[in-house]
Parts: C-alpha cells; sequence; structure tokens
C-alpha cells in the first residue's frame, strides 16, 4: 500500500523537477562504499520492513522494487523526475550504522544494446 | 577441462531425491520444488570450500564447473565421456554425502534437441560475411592452427540472453547462460542481439568458455554477476549516449541515466580493471557511449570489409573525443562493422539468432525470415571480436595486464586509411580518431606478446 510522503520540487537552473506520482512502480539500486556487513543486512531489514521487495543483495549493493511513494519513505529522500525526465532520487536521509554514510540511490536505466 | 555441473538445491518443505522426480507432473513440479535461497548459498559455501567455483541463478539454482580431475572423487563415478574427449552431458549425479543436507539433485545438463532452426545460415543474395569470415578478416585461422584457440580462458558477456542455437552445438562451442538479478530465465533471448554477437567471440577463441549472463534489473547487477564469475575478459556491447558533455555538466543535469548511475558504473568497472579483468565496450553506433568511453576499457569501434578486399572505416561506428574525460578518444582499435546504408544493410554479419528473436531474419531483404539467423553487426559485434582475440593472447600469457593488451592490439592493428565513420570522422595515414590504431590482426597481435 501507498504511503502518503512529502515531496519538494526542485529547480535546476530556469526548469522546475516534477515529482513523481506515489503509486509509480521502480527499480531502486543502492550502492555503498566499504559497507560492512551488518550495515547492508541492516538495510536489508529496514527495507523489508518499510514495504518494499528486495530483489538482491551483494557486499556492495542492493535493488529493491516498490511504489515510489514508499521508496521515498523508505530512503528518506525526493524522488522526482529531472528535467529531461529520467526519474531521479535525491539525497538519501536514512542511515542505518553508527559512523556510516547514506548509500547511493539511483533509478536504473535500460541501456540502449548497439 | 572441467564439468558442467548443475545442483537443484532443498526445498522448504521437503526434500526431492532424483528418483521421486518421476512422480512429478509438468504442473506439480514447479510448486514441489522451490529450491530456497539459504541451502543455495550454504552449497556454494561448501562448494567453495572444496575449491570449487560456483555461481547461484535467480531461481537458486547452482551451477558450477567442477574440474575433470574432482569429479570422480565428487560423484564416485568417472566423469561422462571420461578420456581426452570433453566430457558428454545428459547424466544424472549422486549428490555427494557432505552436500546431500542442502542439494537434492544434481545433473550435467542435457543439450537441446533442435528442429527447424539450421545450423548453417540461408542464402542471402546482397553482400554481408559469414562468422568465419570475421576470423579470416582479421587474421585468427592461423593462431587457430598453431592451437591459440582461447583454450582454458573464461569470457564473460553481458547481453539480452543467449539461446543455444544449434550453431553453436554443431560447433561444439562452450556458452553457459547465466542470469542476473531480475534477468529471468538466461537461455531465452526476444531479442537475438546477445545469442548472435556472441557467435563473434567464437569466431576469434573457438575453444574459449563463454558465460552469457542476461541483464536484468539493472547493467551494474548484469556486470557484477559478470566480474563474480571471475572471467579474464568480460565483453559489452550496450551503452548509454551521454558523452556530450563534461563531468560537472554531466552531474548537475544528467540524462538518460543518473550521475549516480554513471559513478556506480566507474567503480565497478574500475576495481575490476584494477583487479587484472580486462574490461572491453562498444564504441556505439553514432553514439557518444558510456562506457565505452572510460579510460579503462578497450573501446572498440569498426572497419568495414568491402566487397573488394578493402578495409574502410565504417559509417556504422562511432568516433569521438570524451567530453567526459578529457584525453580520451574512442575508439582505441576495430573489429568488423557493415555500413550504414539503406536497408537491406551491406558488409554486416550473418549471425545466429532464436528463430522467434527480433533480429531474425534482420537486413534479409526479400528473403524469408524465421530460420534462425539475421544479418547486423554494429560496434556491438566489434567489441566481441576483440574479447575473442584477448582470449587467445591471455592463453598464450595469462598474466598480461589491461594495460599491455591494449598495447599489443594497438600497436599491431593495420592502418586503416579511407572511409568515414558515423561522426564524419575520416580515416587517414597512422592512428587517427577514425578507427584508433586500425583493425586488429591476431596473427601479429600474438606474435608482439
Amino acid at each position: 500500500m501507498t504511503k502518503k510522503t512529502s515531496r519538494v520540487a526542485k529547480t535546476t537552473g530556469d526548469l522546475v523537477d516534477r515529482p513523481l506520482p506515489d503509486d509509480l512502480g521502480l527499480l531502486v539500486r543502492l550502492v555503498f562504499e566499504q559497507a560492512k556487513p551488518q550495515v547492508i543486512d541492516g538495510w536489508v531489514h529496514w527495507l523489508l520492513q518499510s514495504g518494499v521487495e528486495v530483489v538482491t543483495s551483494n557486499s556492495r549493493a542492493i535493488e529493491f522494487k516498490g511504489a515510489a511513494g514508499d521508496v521515498a519513505k523508505a530512503l528518506d529522500a525526493d524522488l522526482y523526475l529531472n528535467r529531461n525526465n529520467l526519474p531521479s532520487i535525491g539525497t538519501v536521509g536514512k542511515v542505518i550504522g553508527d559512523g556510516a554514510v547514506p548509500p547511493l540511490a539511483y533509478v536504473p536505466q535500460k541501456p540502449s544494446f548497439l | 577441462m572441467s564439468v558442467y555441473v548443475r545442483f537443484v538445491p532443498r526445498s522448504r518443505s521437503q526434500s526431492i531425491p532424483m528418483e521421486a522426480m518421476a512422480g512429478l507432473s509438468s504442473d506439480s513440479a514447479p510448486t514441489i520444488i522451490r529450491p530456497t535461497k539459504a541451502n543455495a548459498e550454504r552449497g556454494q559455501e561448501r562448494l567453495a570450500g572444496g575449491g570449487i567455483a560456483s555461481f547461484a541463478t535467480e531461481m537458486n539454482r547452482v551451477s558450477t564447473e567442477v574440474p575433470v580431475e574432482r569429479f570422480a572423487e565428487l560423484f564416485g563415478a568417472p566423469p561422462p565421456g571420461d578420456g581426452a574427449a570433453a566430457p558428454a552431458r545428459g547424466s544424472a549425479l549422486t549428490v555427494p554425502d557432505a552436500l546431500a543436507d542442502v542439494f537434492d539433485f544434481a545433473y550435467v545438463p542435457q543439450e537441446i534437441d533442435y528442429h527447424a532452426t539450421l545450423a548453417l545460415p540461408p542464402v542471402v543474395p546482397h553482400y554481408h560475411l559469414r562468422v568465419g569470415d570475421v576470423a579470416l578478416a582479421l587474421n585468427a585461422p592461423r593462431c587457430h592452427q598453431q592451437g591459440y584457440t582461447g583454450k582454458g580462458v573464461k569470457v564473460a558477456m553481458t547481453d539480452t540472453g543467449f539461446w543455444p542455437h544449434p550453431f553453436f552445438v554443431r560447433n561444439g562451442y562452450t556458452l553457459y547462460p547465466t542470469e542476473s538479478p531480475g534477468s529471468g530465465p538466461a537461455d531465452v533471448d526476444d531479442n537475438g542481439h546477445g545469442t548472435g554477437e556472441a557467435a563473434n567471440i567464437f569466431a576469434m577463441a573457438p575453444q574459449c568458455t563463454v558465460y552469457g549472463v542476461k541483464h536484468g534489473g539493472s547493467a551494474a547487477g548484469a556486470l557484477e554477476t559478470a566480474i563474480a564469475l571471475k572471467p579474464q575478459v568480460v565483453t559489452n556491447s550496450w551503452g548509454w549516449s551521454i558523452d556530450q558533455q563534461s563531468r560537472d555538466a554531466f552531474r548537475q543535469n544528467p540524462q538518460n541515466i543518473s550521475y549516480a548511475e554513471l559513478v556506480d558504473l566507474e567503480s565497478l568497472i574500475g576495481e575490476a580493471v584494477d583487479n587484472g579483468i580486462c574490461i572491453v565496450f562498444s564504441a556505439g553506433n553514432g553514439h557518444f557511449a558510456f562506457p565505452g568511453c572510460l579510460p579503462k576499457v578497450i573501446s572498440v569501434g569498426g572497419v568495414t570489409v568491402t566487397e573488394d578486399g578493402e578495409l574502410e572505416a565504417s559509417s556504422y561506428a562511432s568516433s569521438f573525443e570524451s567530453q567526459l574525460y578529457p584525453g580520451r578518444a574512442a575508439p582505441d582499435i576495430c573489429g568488423i562493422v557493415g555500413r550504414a546504408d539503406a536497408a537491406p544493410m551491406t558488409g554486416h554479419i550473418m549471425l545466429p539468432v532464436p528463430p522467434t528473436a527480433q533480429l531474425d531474419g534482420e537486413n534479409f531483404g526479400n528473403v524469408a525470415a524465421g530460420k534462425g539467423w539475421g544479418v547486423f553487426s554494429g560496434t556491438s559485434a566489434a567489441a566481441p571480436q576483440i574479447a575473442g582475440l584477448i582470449a587467445l593472447l591471455k592463453q598464450i600469457r595469462p598474466n598480461l595486464t589491461v594495460e599491455q593488451i591494449r598495447t599489443a592490439l594497438r600497436t599491431t592493428a593495420t592502418d586503416v586509411v579511407k572511409g568515414k565513420t558515423a561522426h564524419g570522422k575520416k580515416a587517414v595515414v597512422g592512428p587517427d580518431l577514425a578507427t584508433g590504431t586500425g583493425l586488429v590482426d591476431a596473427l601479429k597481435a600474438c606474435g608482439y606478446i
């Protein structure tokens, strides 16, 4: 179930980023820099509690699926479409683990096969 | 020499021994056989403890290559086809006692029966190359005659899927379709790109082992899966056209991918290269391709072999100075790529694809499709050709560094002095932006190292 979240529209130059619909399904990848295993485990536990589906995790990254509203709440981050229509995630506010830094978060894009 | 063995871990609620399989129907099997991730991981740990590398698929099956000399010790029987020849597939195996609490059964996958799809390509009445022509054009047959075939070298390729085409089976090529997170079955290739382009590796290195990693949720996830297999080479025929602004400008105004995705791929590729894995990328087909522009990758462009046997810079291939990485020019060197002319395009390569794939019948003109072949190339073909050549170099000198490989390829390439690329760059005498140092020459590269 999608939860209500507040979202802040950002400006980039003279163009305004637009919020994503809360119910839009997303795959998100979190990337950690030299995280301890307990930090990754803590994130997986937190994400599962947050109502999103963890697809995979390893020592460096976690991929999970969820509605944009749930993702925003789980990461404590703004989600928006940037001026180039790219689904984007602002700085992650959620921190797990003593002295840990927030992971990079992004919505992976399909590449062109050349 | 090794034997590809697939283990099926225990399901959550019950053990399904091999002999009980006969009682399962196609309806009941998927509901009863539900291997757990925990058992897959425990099994992998124990295999690793015994010095046997393995990888788990998304569906929690565990695939491994068991060295022939360990096979008898593990399964209490000689390997299928014991002897000098490669072991045959199709044998059910008794799970060793030490693994019986985590794996229900194991088997050597059977070869698939094919019906209508042809191992030989159909005749198409306009100018194109066949897979064997690629080896000739890149001067590889004499390397093969000298025993440089890529034997013992692992090449990973990340792409749309890898269907075990009869062309691969008849040639005795070793291709292991491999799932990445969210990819679904790796031997399903609706597009045909991965299946077709993989043939370019085998053209150059017919005895290397190819792990075809299917893309799933993210490109980084597919690359991670490939790198975790510990191959000597990873080849990638994909990217995004984003290298038209500085890194700082891109960070402020990302297009096609986010800045975080760029950083993720940079660090993943950088770490792999620092660990000695050679990462090859296509430079693009008129794209300003990232990651094909990364300084640490071998960036591959295209040269066309004309109807008269001459070489010219491919009008389909990219050539550009990177804005993201100042001082970097793509490509480093080139493989074979056709022209960007009106359909049916000429000079491209007849490649094997699933008969129902989107690329089946590509550039066939008036010839009927549905035969399990298509005519296409692009720098997607060139990158795996170079990966195959690198497999030959790694067979000869396993400790070659990525920079030694780049130097060998660039130093021995054939200069291309005619033609213009998709970006309008002219090939001239000597190194140039159009083709780097030119078309790779396998025999010279093998001799150089």
